[in-house]
């Protein structure tokens, strides 16, 4: 585990992480914790290290934040600032459709504060609006009023191409139906967002590799999606969302497409991403059980409004996992 | 996304639609091949026309006559343009050696020769004939007036050869290709100087008299034996001026100083004392856009000048419409073919809007996928235009083949009547990719309008 994510993400010396286990990978780095967890609900992990060389990784994807020189990472003093600051900030968000003369308000004045870290599940039935705020807050929509702040952006207010730069180097989507494209094999797949984000040639064939290796698909690499079960297309879908390192991962439905053991080994791996890696996860499902069992909080929405707000007790969430869970590489 | 990728994802999109891109980039090809066989067919045959034109020598040449009231030509050409005002023509210079020289010494400047042309009488196996003898330069030597010749050029520019045209060996002999190293008499009115001495010296009284007793020139008949050395079915002053039907190196009919038809009247104008005098010459020039130049540089040195520049102008003028029309009816079927285009490319939106949302989800902008449907586009183009080339230089190809075996059953020599140059190759290429841009427009904005919801929830 720690190979990959701490080495993938820089957050670790490769023989720090080859020599320990990934017990003890998480117990020190999984993070920092107190401040960042002060304001949230739970924390996934114990409190009791503080941060040694390894960072959330939010805090190295923003271009706009101010590094030190010398590390060239982010500041003490602007870690914990941001810490105290909401990652997503959503107020008074709308999103309404016109059909034909009847207007549809898919998402009604909802307001809504995320923090970096956390793993927030929308709940909801078919129809609630979940699809429609997670679209919102993914950058791939833009509401009809209200606004989202993203880092002190507001995604309502930037042009199409900010938009776009949004979701490609702070954003990772996964979605119900996998999305991968079918005329390319699966590394080809992975590659797309590094080609869009004009990562050099040679530095993409080891991320896309380590990426693949991460979700157990290494070796399915030249296959086309075509070839794949659901399961090795999500986990494909989720290497492809993570490999260009972002901050904030949506997944829509994630397991909507598949059986409950491939569903949950999904869930497993999002849930390790988030526990080692900080990254920042918001869900969609209709299932509460899932969302109960994996996610620190749950935001209940039904026809388009927030009905519920509530943080999950650090006890219940991932009940029996261990660190180190996912899946077998 | 960089350049490289770009064209990677285009050619490989291409890939997955193989038979459709394929088709489509077959109708490109189509297009640009009859664009690029009608422009061969129009250059071919410009550039058939400047070869044979080249060849007269007309082109690159100034033509040169004294101001002395001498219709220009013999009196067959065209008469020199002359000013108000202008000064008495008795006073105008003379065209002698030194005025020869003088414009040989003249920037760009080739040559610089007589036109010799007289009346001679050609005697073989007993029997004469009345003819032109025309002297020929030795730089026709070089310039392709002998191609197709029966028999040699001049082996020298002082060889005592002739070559014949083929109507008047016809007339010496029934086998014209039997003369080719058999000799010929030329019997010519040859241009004799006297000088004053010589006709203080003259015992017949009315001889003095006739020699104006001061010096003069006299017409004496003489002899000159040449071997034939070819026989030319064309003329090489492609009737100019008046040609010839017996060709001799040049510096061999100067050597023969036959009468000129100016000698008689430089003597009386001159009473008695004319040196010998050219009725016209001919400057040759480097390339034909050096001939105004040289032109104007001759006039102020006080003679009057033509040329076929002008000519040359209407020609090309002529090519260019004629080419522009071509060129027209050819592009007509690449405008069918860019409707092809355009056709595809929407079909691929349609069919790749979910990859276009998946596309946008990932963080492409607008442009990238803006780019990506015009590099594709940009892609058929190119290599329908490299297929379109090549089948249009076939096409040509095919017509030279077919037209040169129809004249070859005419007995007449085969033509290159069509020619691909680099710049056509080059342009058809490029105007297929710019068609094709343009064409791609349209589906590429509307791709790269998609909206990423609509389109991800497209099935």
């Amino acid at each position: 585990m720690c190979t990959y994510w701490a080495v993938h993400f820089r957050r670790l010396e490769f023989d720090e992480c080859i020599s320990t286990r990934p017990e003890d990978v998480y117990a020190k780095y999984a993070y920092n914790e107190s401040k960042l967890f002060e304001h949230s609900y739970a924390s996934p992990a114990p409190r009791n290290e503080t941060r040694a060389g390894l960072q959330p990784y939010y805090y190295r994807t923003d271009p706009k934040m101010p590094t030190n020189p010398t590390s060239g990472q982010a500041s003490d003093q602007t870690l914990d600032q941001d810490r105290e600051q909401p990652l997503i900030q959503a107020q008074n968000v709308s999103r309404q459709y016109r059909l034909g003369e009847a207007i549809i308000s898919a998402v009604n004045d909802i307001s809504l504060e995320i923090r970096a870290g956390e793993f927030v599940a929308l709940l909801g039935s078919s129809g609630s609006g979940k699809s429609t705020f997670l679209n919102l807050l993914a950058g791939l929509d833009r509401p009809t009023s209200g606004a989202i702040h993203v880092r002190g952006r507001n995604l309502a207010a930037i042009d199409s191409t900010e938009l776009a730069r949004y979701r490609r180097d702070t954003v990772g989507m996964v979605f119900q139906s996998f999305n991968l494209l079918p005329r390319m094999t699966l590394e080809e797949n992975v590659e797309l967002p590094l080609r869009l984000a004009e990562v050099e040639r040679g530095e993409r064939e080891g991320r896309v590799a380590t990426a693949l290796e991460h979700v157990g698909l290494g070796a399915r690499r030249r296959h086309r999606p075509s070839e794949l079960s659901g399961g090795e297309q999500q986990r494909g879908a989720l290497a492809r969302a993570l490999v260009n390192r972002p901050a904030i991962l949506f997944a829509d439905e994630p397991t909507g497409n598949l059986d409950s053991a491939n569903g949950e080994q999904i869930l497993l791996l999002l849930r390790e991403i988030q526990a080692t890696l900080g990254m920042t996860i918001i869900m969609v499902t209709h299932e509460r059980p899932l969302a109960e069992r994996f996610a620190n909080r749950i935001a209940v929405l039904s026809d388009g409004r927030l009905v519920s707000d509530t943080a999950q007790a650090p006890e219940d969430v991932g009940a029996g996992l261990q660190p180190g869970f996912g899946v077998k590489r | 996304m960089k350049g490289r990728d770009l064209t990677e994802l285009a050619f490989r999109n291409l890939r997955e639609a193989i038979l459709r891109n394929s088709l489509t980039t077959l109708g490109v090809a189509v297009g640009v091949a009859s664009l690029v066989a009608m422009l061969s067919l129009g250059v071919g045959l410009q550039t058939l026309a400047n070869q044979r034109l080249n060849k007269s020598g007309l082109f690159d040449a100034v033509f040169v006559s004294s101001k002395r009231g001498m219709r220009f030509m013999g009196g067959d050409g065209p008469r020199p343009t002359t000013k108000k005002n202008a000064p008495n023509p008795e006073d105008a210079r003379v065209l002698d050696e030194p005025s020869r020289q003088e414009m040989a010494n003249l920037p760009n400047v080739v040559e610089v020769y007589p036109q010799v042309r007289f009346l001679s009488e050609v005697r073989m196996n007993g029997a004469s004939y009345s003819t032109n003898v025309l002297g020929l330069p030795d730089s026709d030597r070089a310039n392709g007036t002998f191609d197709g010749i029966n028999g040699k050029a001049f082996s020298s520019p002082t060889a005592d050869e002739a070559i014949l045209q083929a109507e008047f060996a016809k007339e010496l002999s029934p086998q014209p290709a039997t003369l080719i190293g058999k000799e010929i008499i030329l019997r010519y009115a040859r241009r004799h100087e006297t000088s004053t001495a010589e006709v203080a010296n003259e015992k017949d009284i009315d001889q003095q008299m006739d020699d104006m007793l001061s010096g003069g020139i006299s017409i004496v008949s003489q002899d000159k034996k040449l071997r034939i050395a070819g026989i030319l079915d064309t003329d090489p002053s492609a009737g100019f001026g008046g040609g010839g039907r017996v060709f001799i190196p040049l510096r061999v009919a100067e050597d023969l100083q036959p009468a000129q038809p100016n000698d008689v009247q430089e003597v009386v104008r001159t009473r008695g004392s004319a040196k010998p005098a050219y009725m016209q010459l001919t400057v040759r020039v480097k390339s034909p856009k050096d001939v105004l130049k040289v032109e104007e540089a001759i006039r102020k040195m006080g003679f009057n000048t033509f040329s076929l520049l002008d000519a040359t102008r209407n020609l090309r003028l002529i090519f260019t419409v004629f080419d522009l029309f071509l060129g027209l009816f050819g592009s007509l079927a690449l405008t069918v073919a860019s409707l092809g285009i355009i056709n595809t490319l929407v079909m691929a939106i349609l069919e790749r809007r979910r990859e276009i949302g998946v596309l946008k989800a990932l963080g492409a902008t607008d442009r990238d996928v803006r780019s990506l449907f015009f590099a594709e586009a940009g892609a058929m183009g190119l290599l329908g235009g490299i297929a379109g080339v090549t089948l249009g230089w076939l096409i040509g190809a095919a017509l030279t083949w077919g037209t040169t075996i129809y004249l070859r059953r005419q007995d007449l020599p085969g033509v290159k009547i069509s020619y691909v140059p680099w710049w056509l190759a080059a342009g058809a290429i490029a105007f297929a990719v710019v068609v094709s841009l343009l064409a791609g427009l349209y589906p590429a904005g509307r791709a790269a309008r998609l909206n990423p919801v609509e389109a991800l929830r497209y099935e």
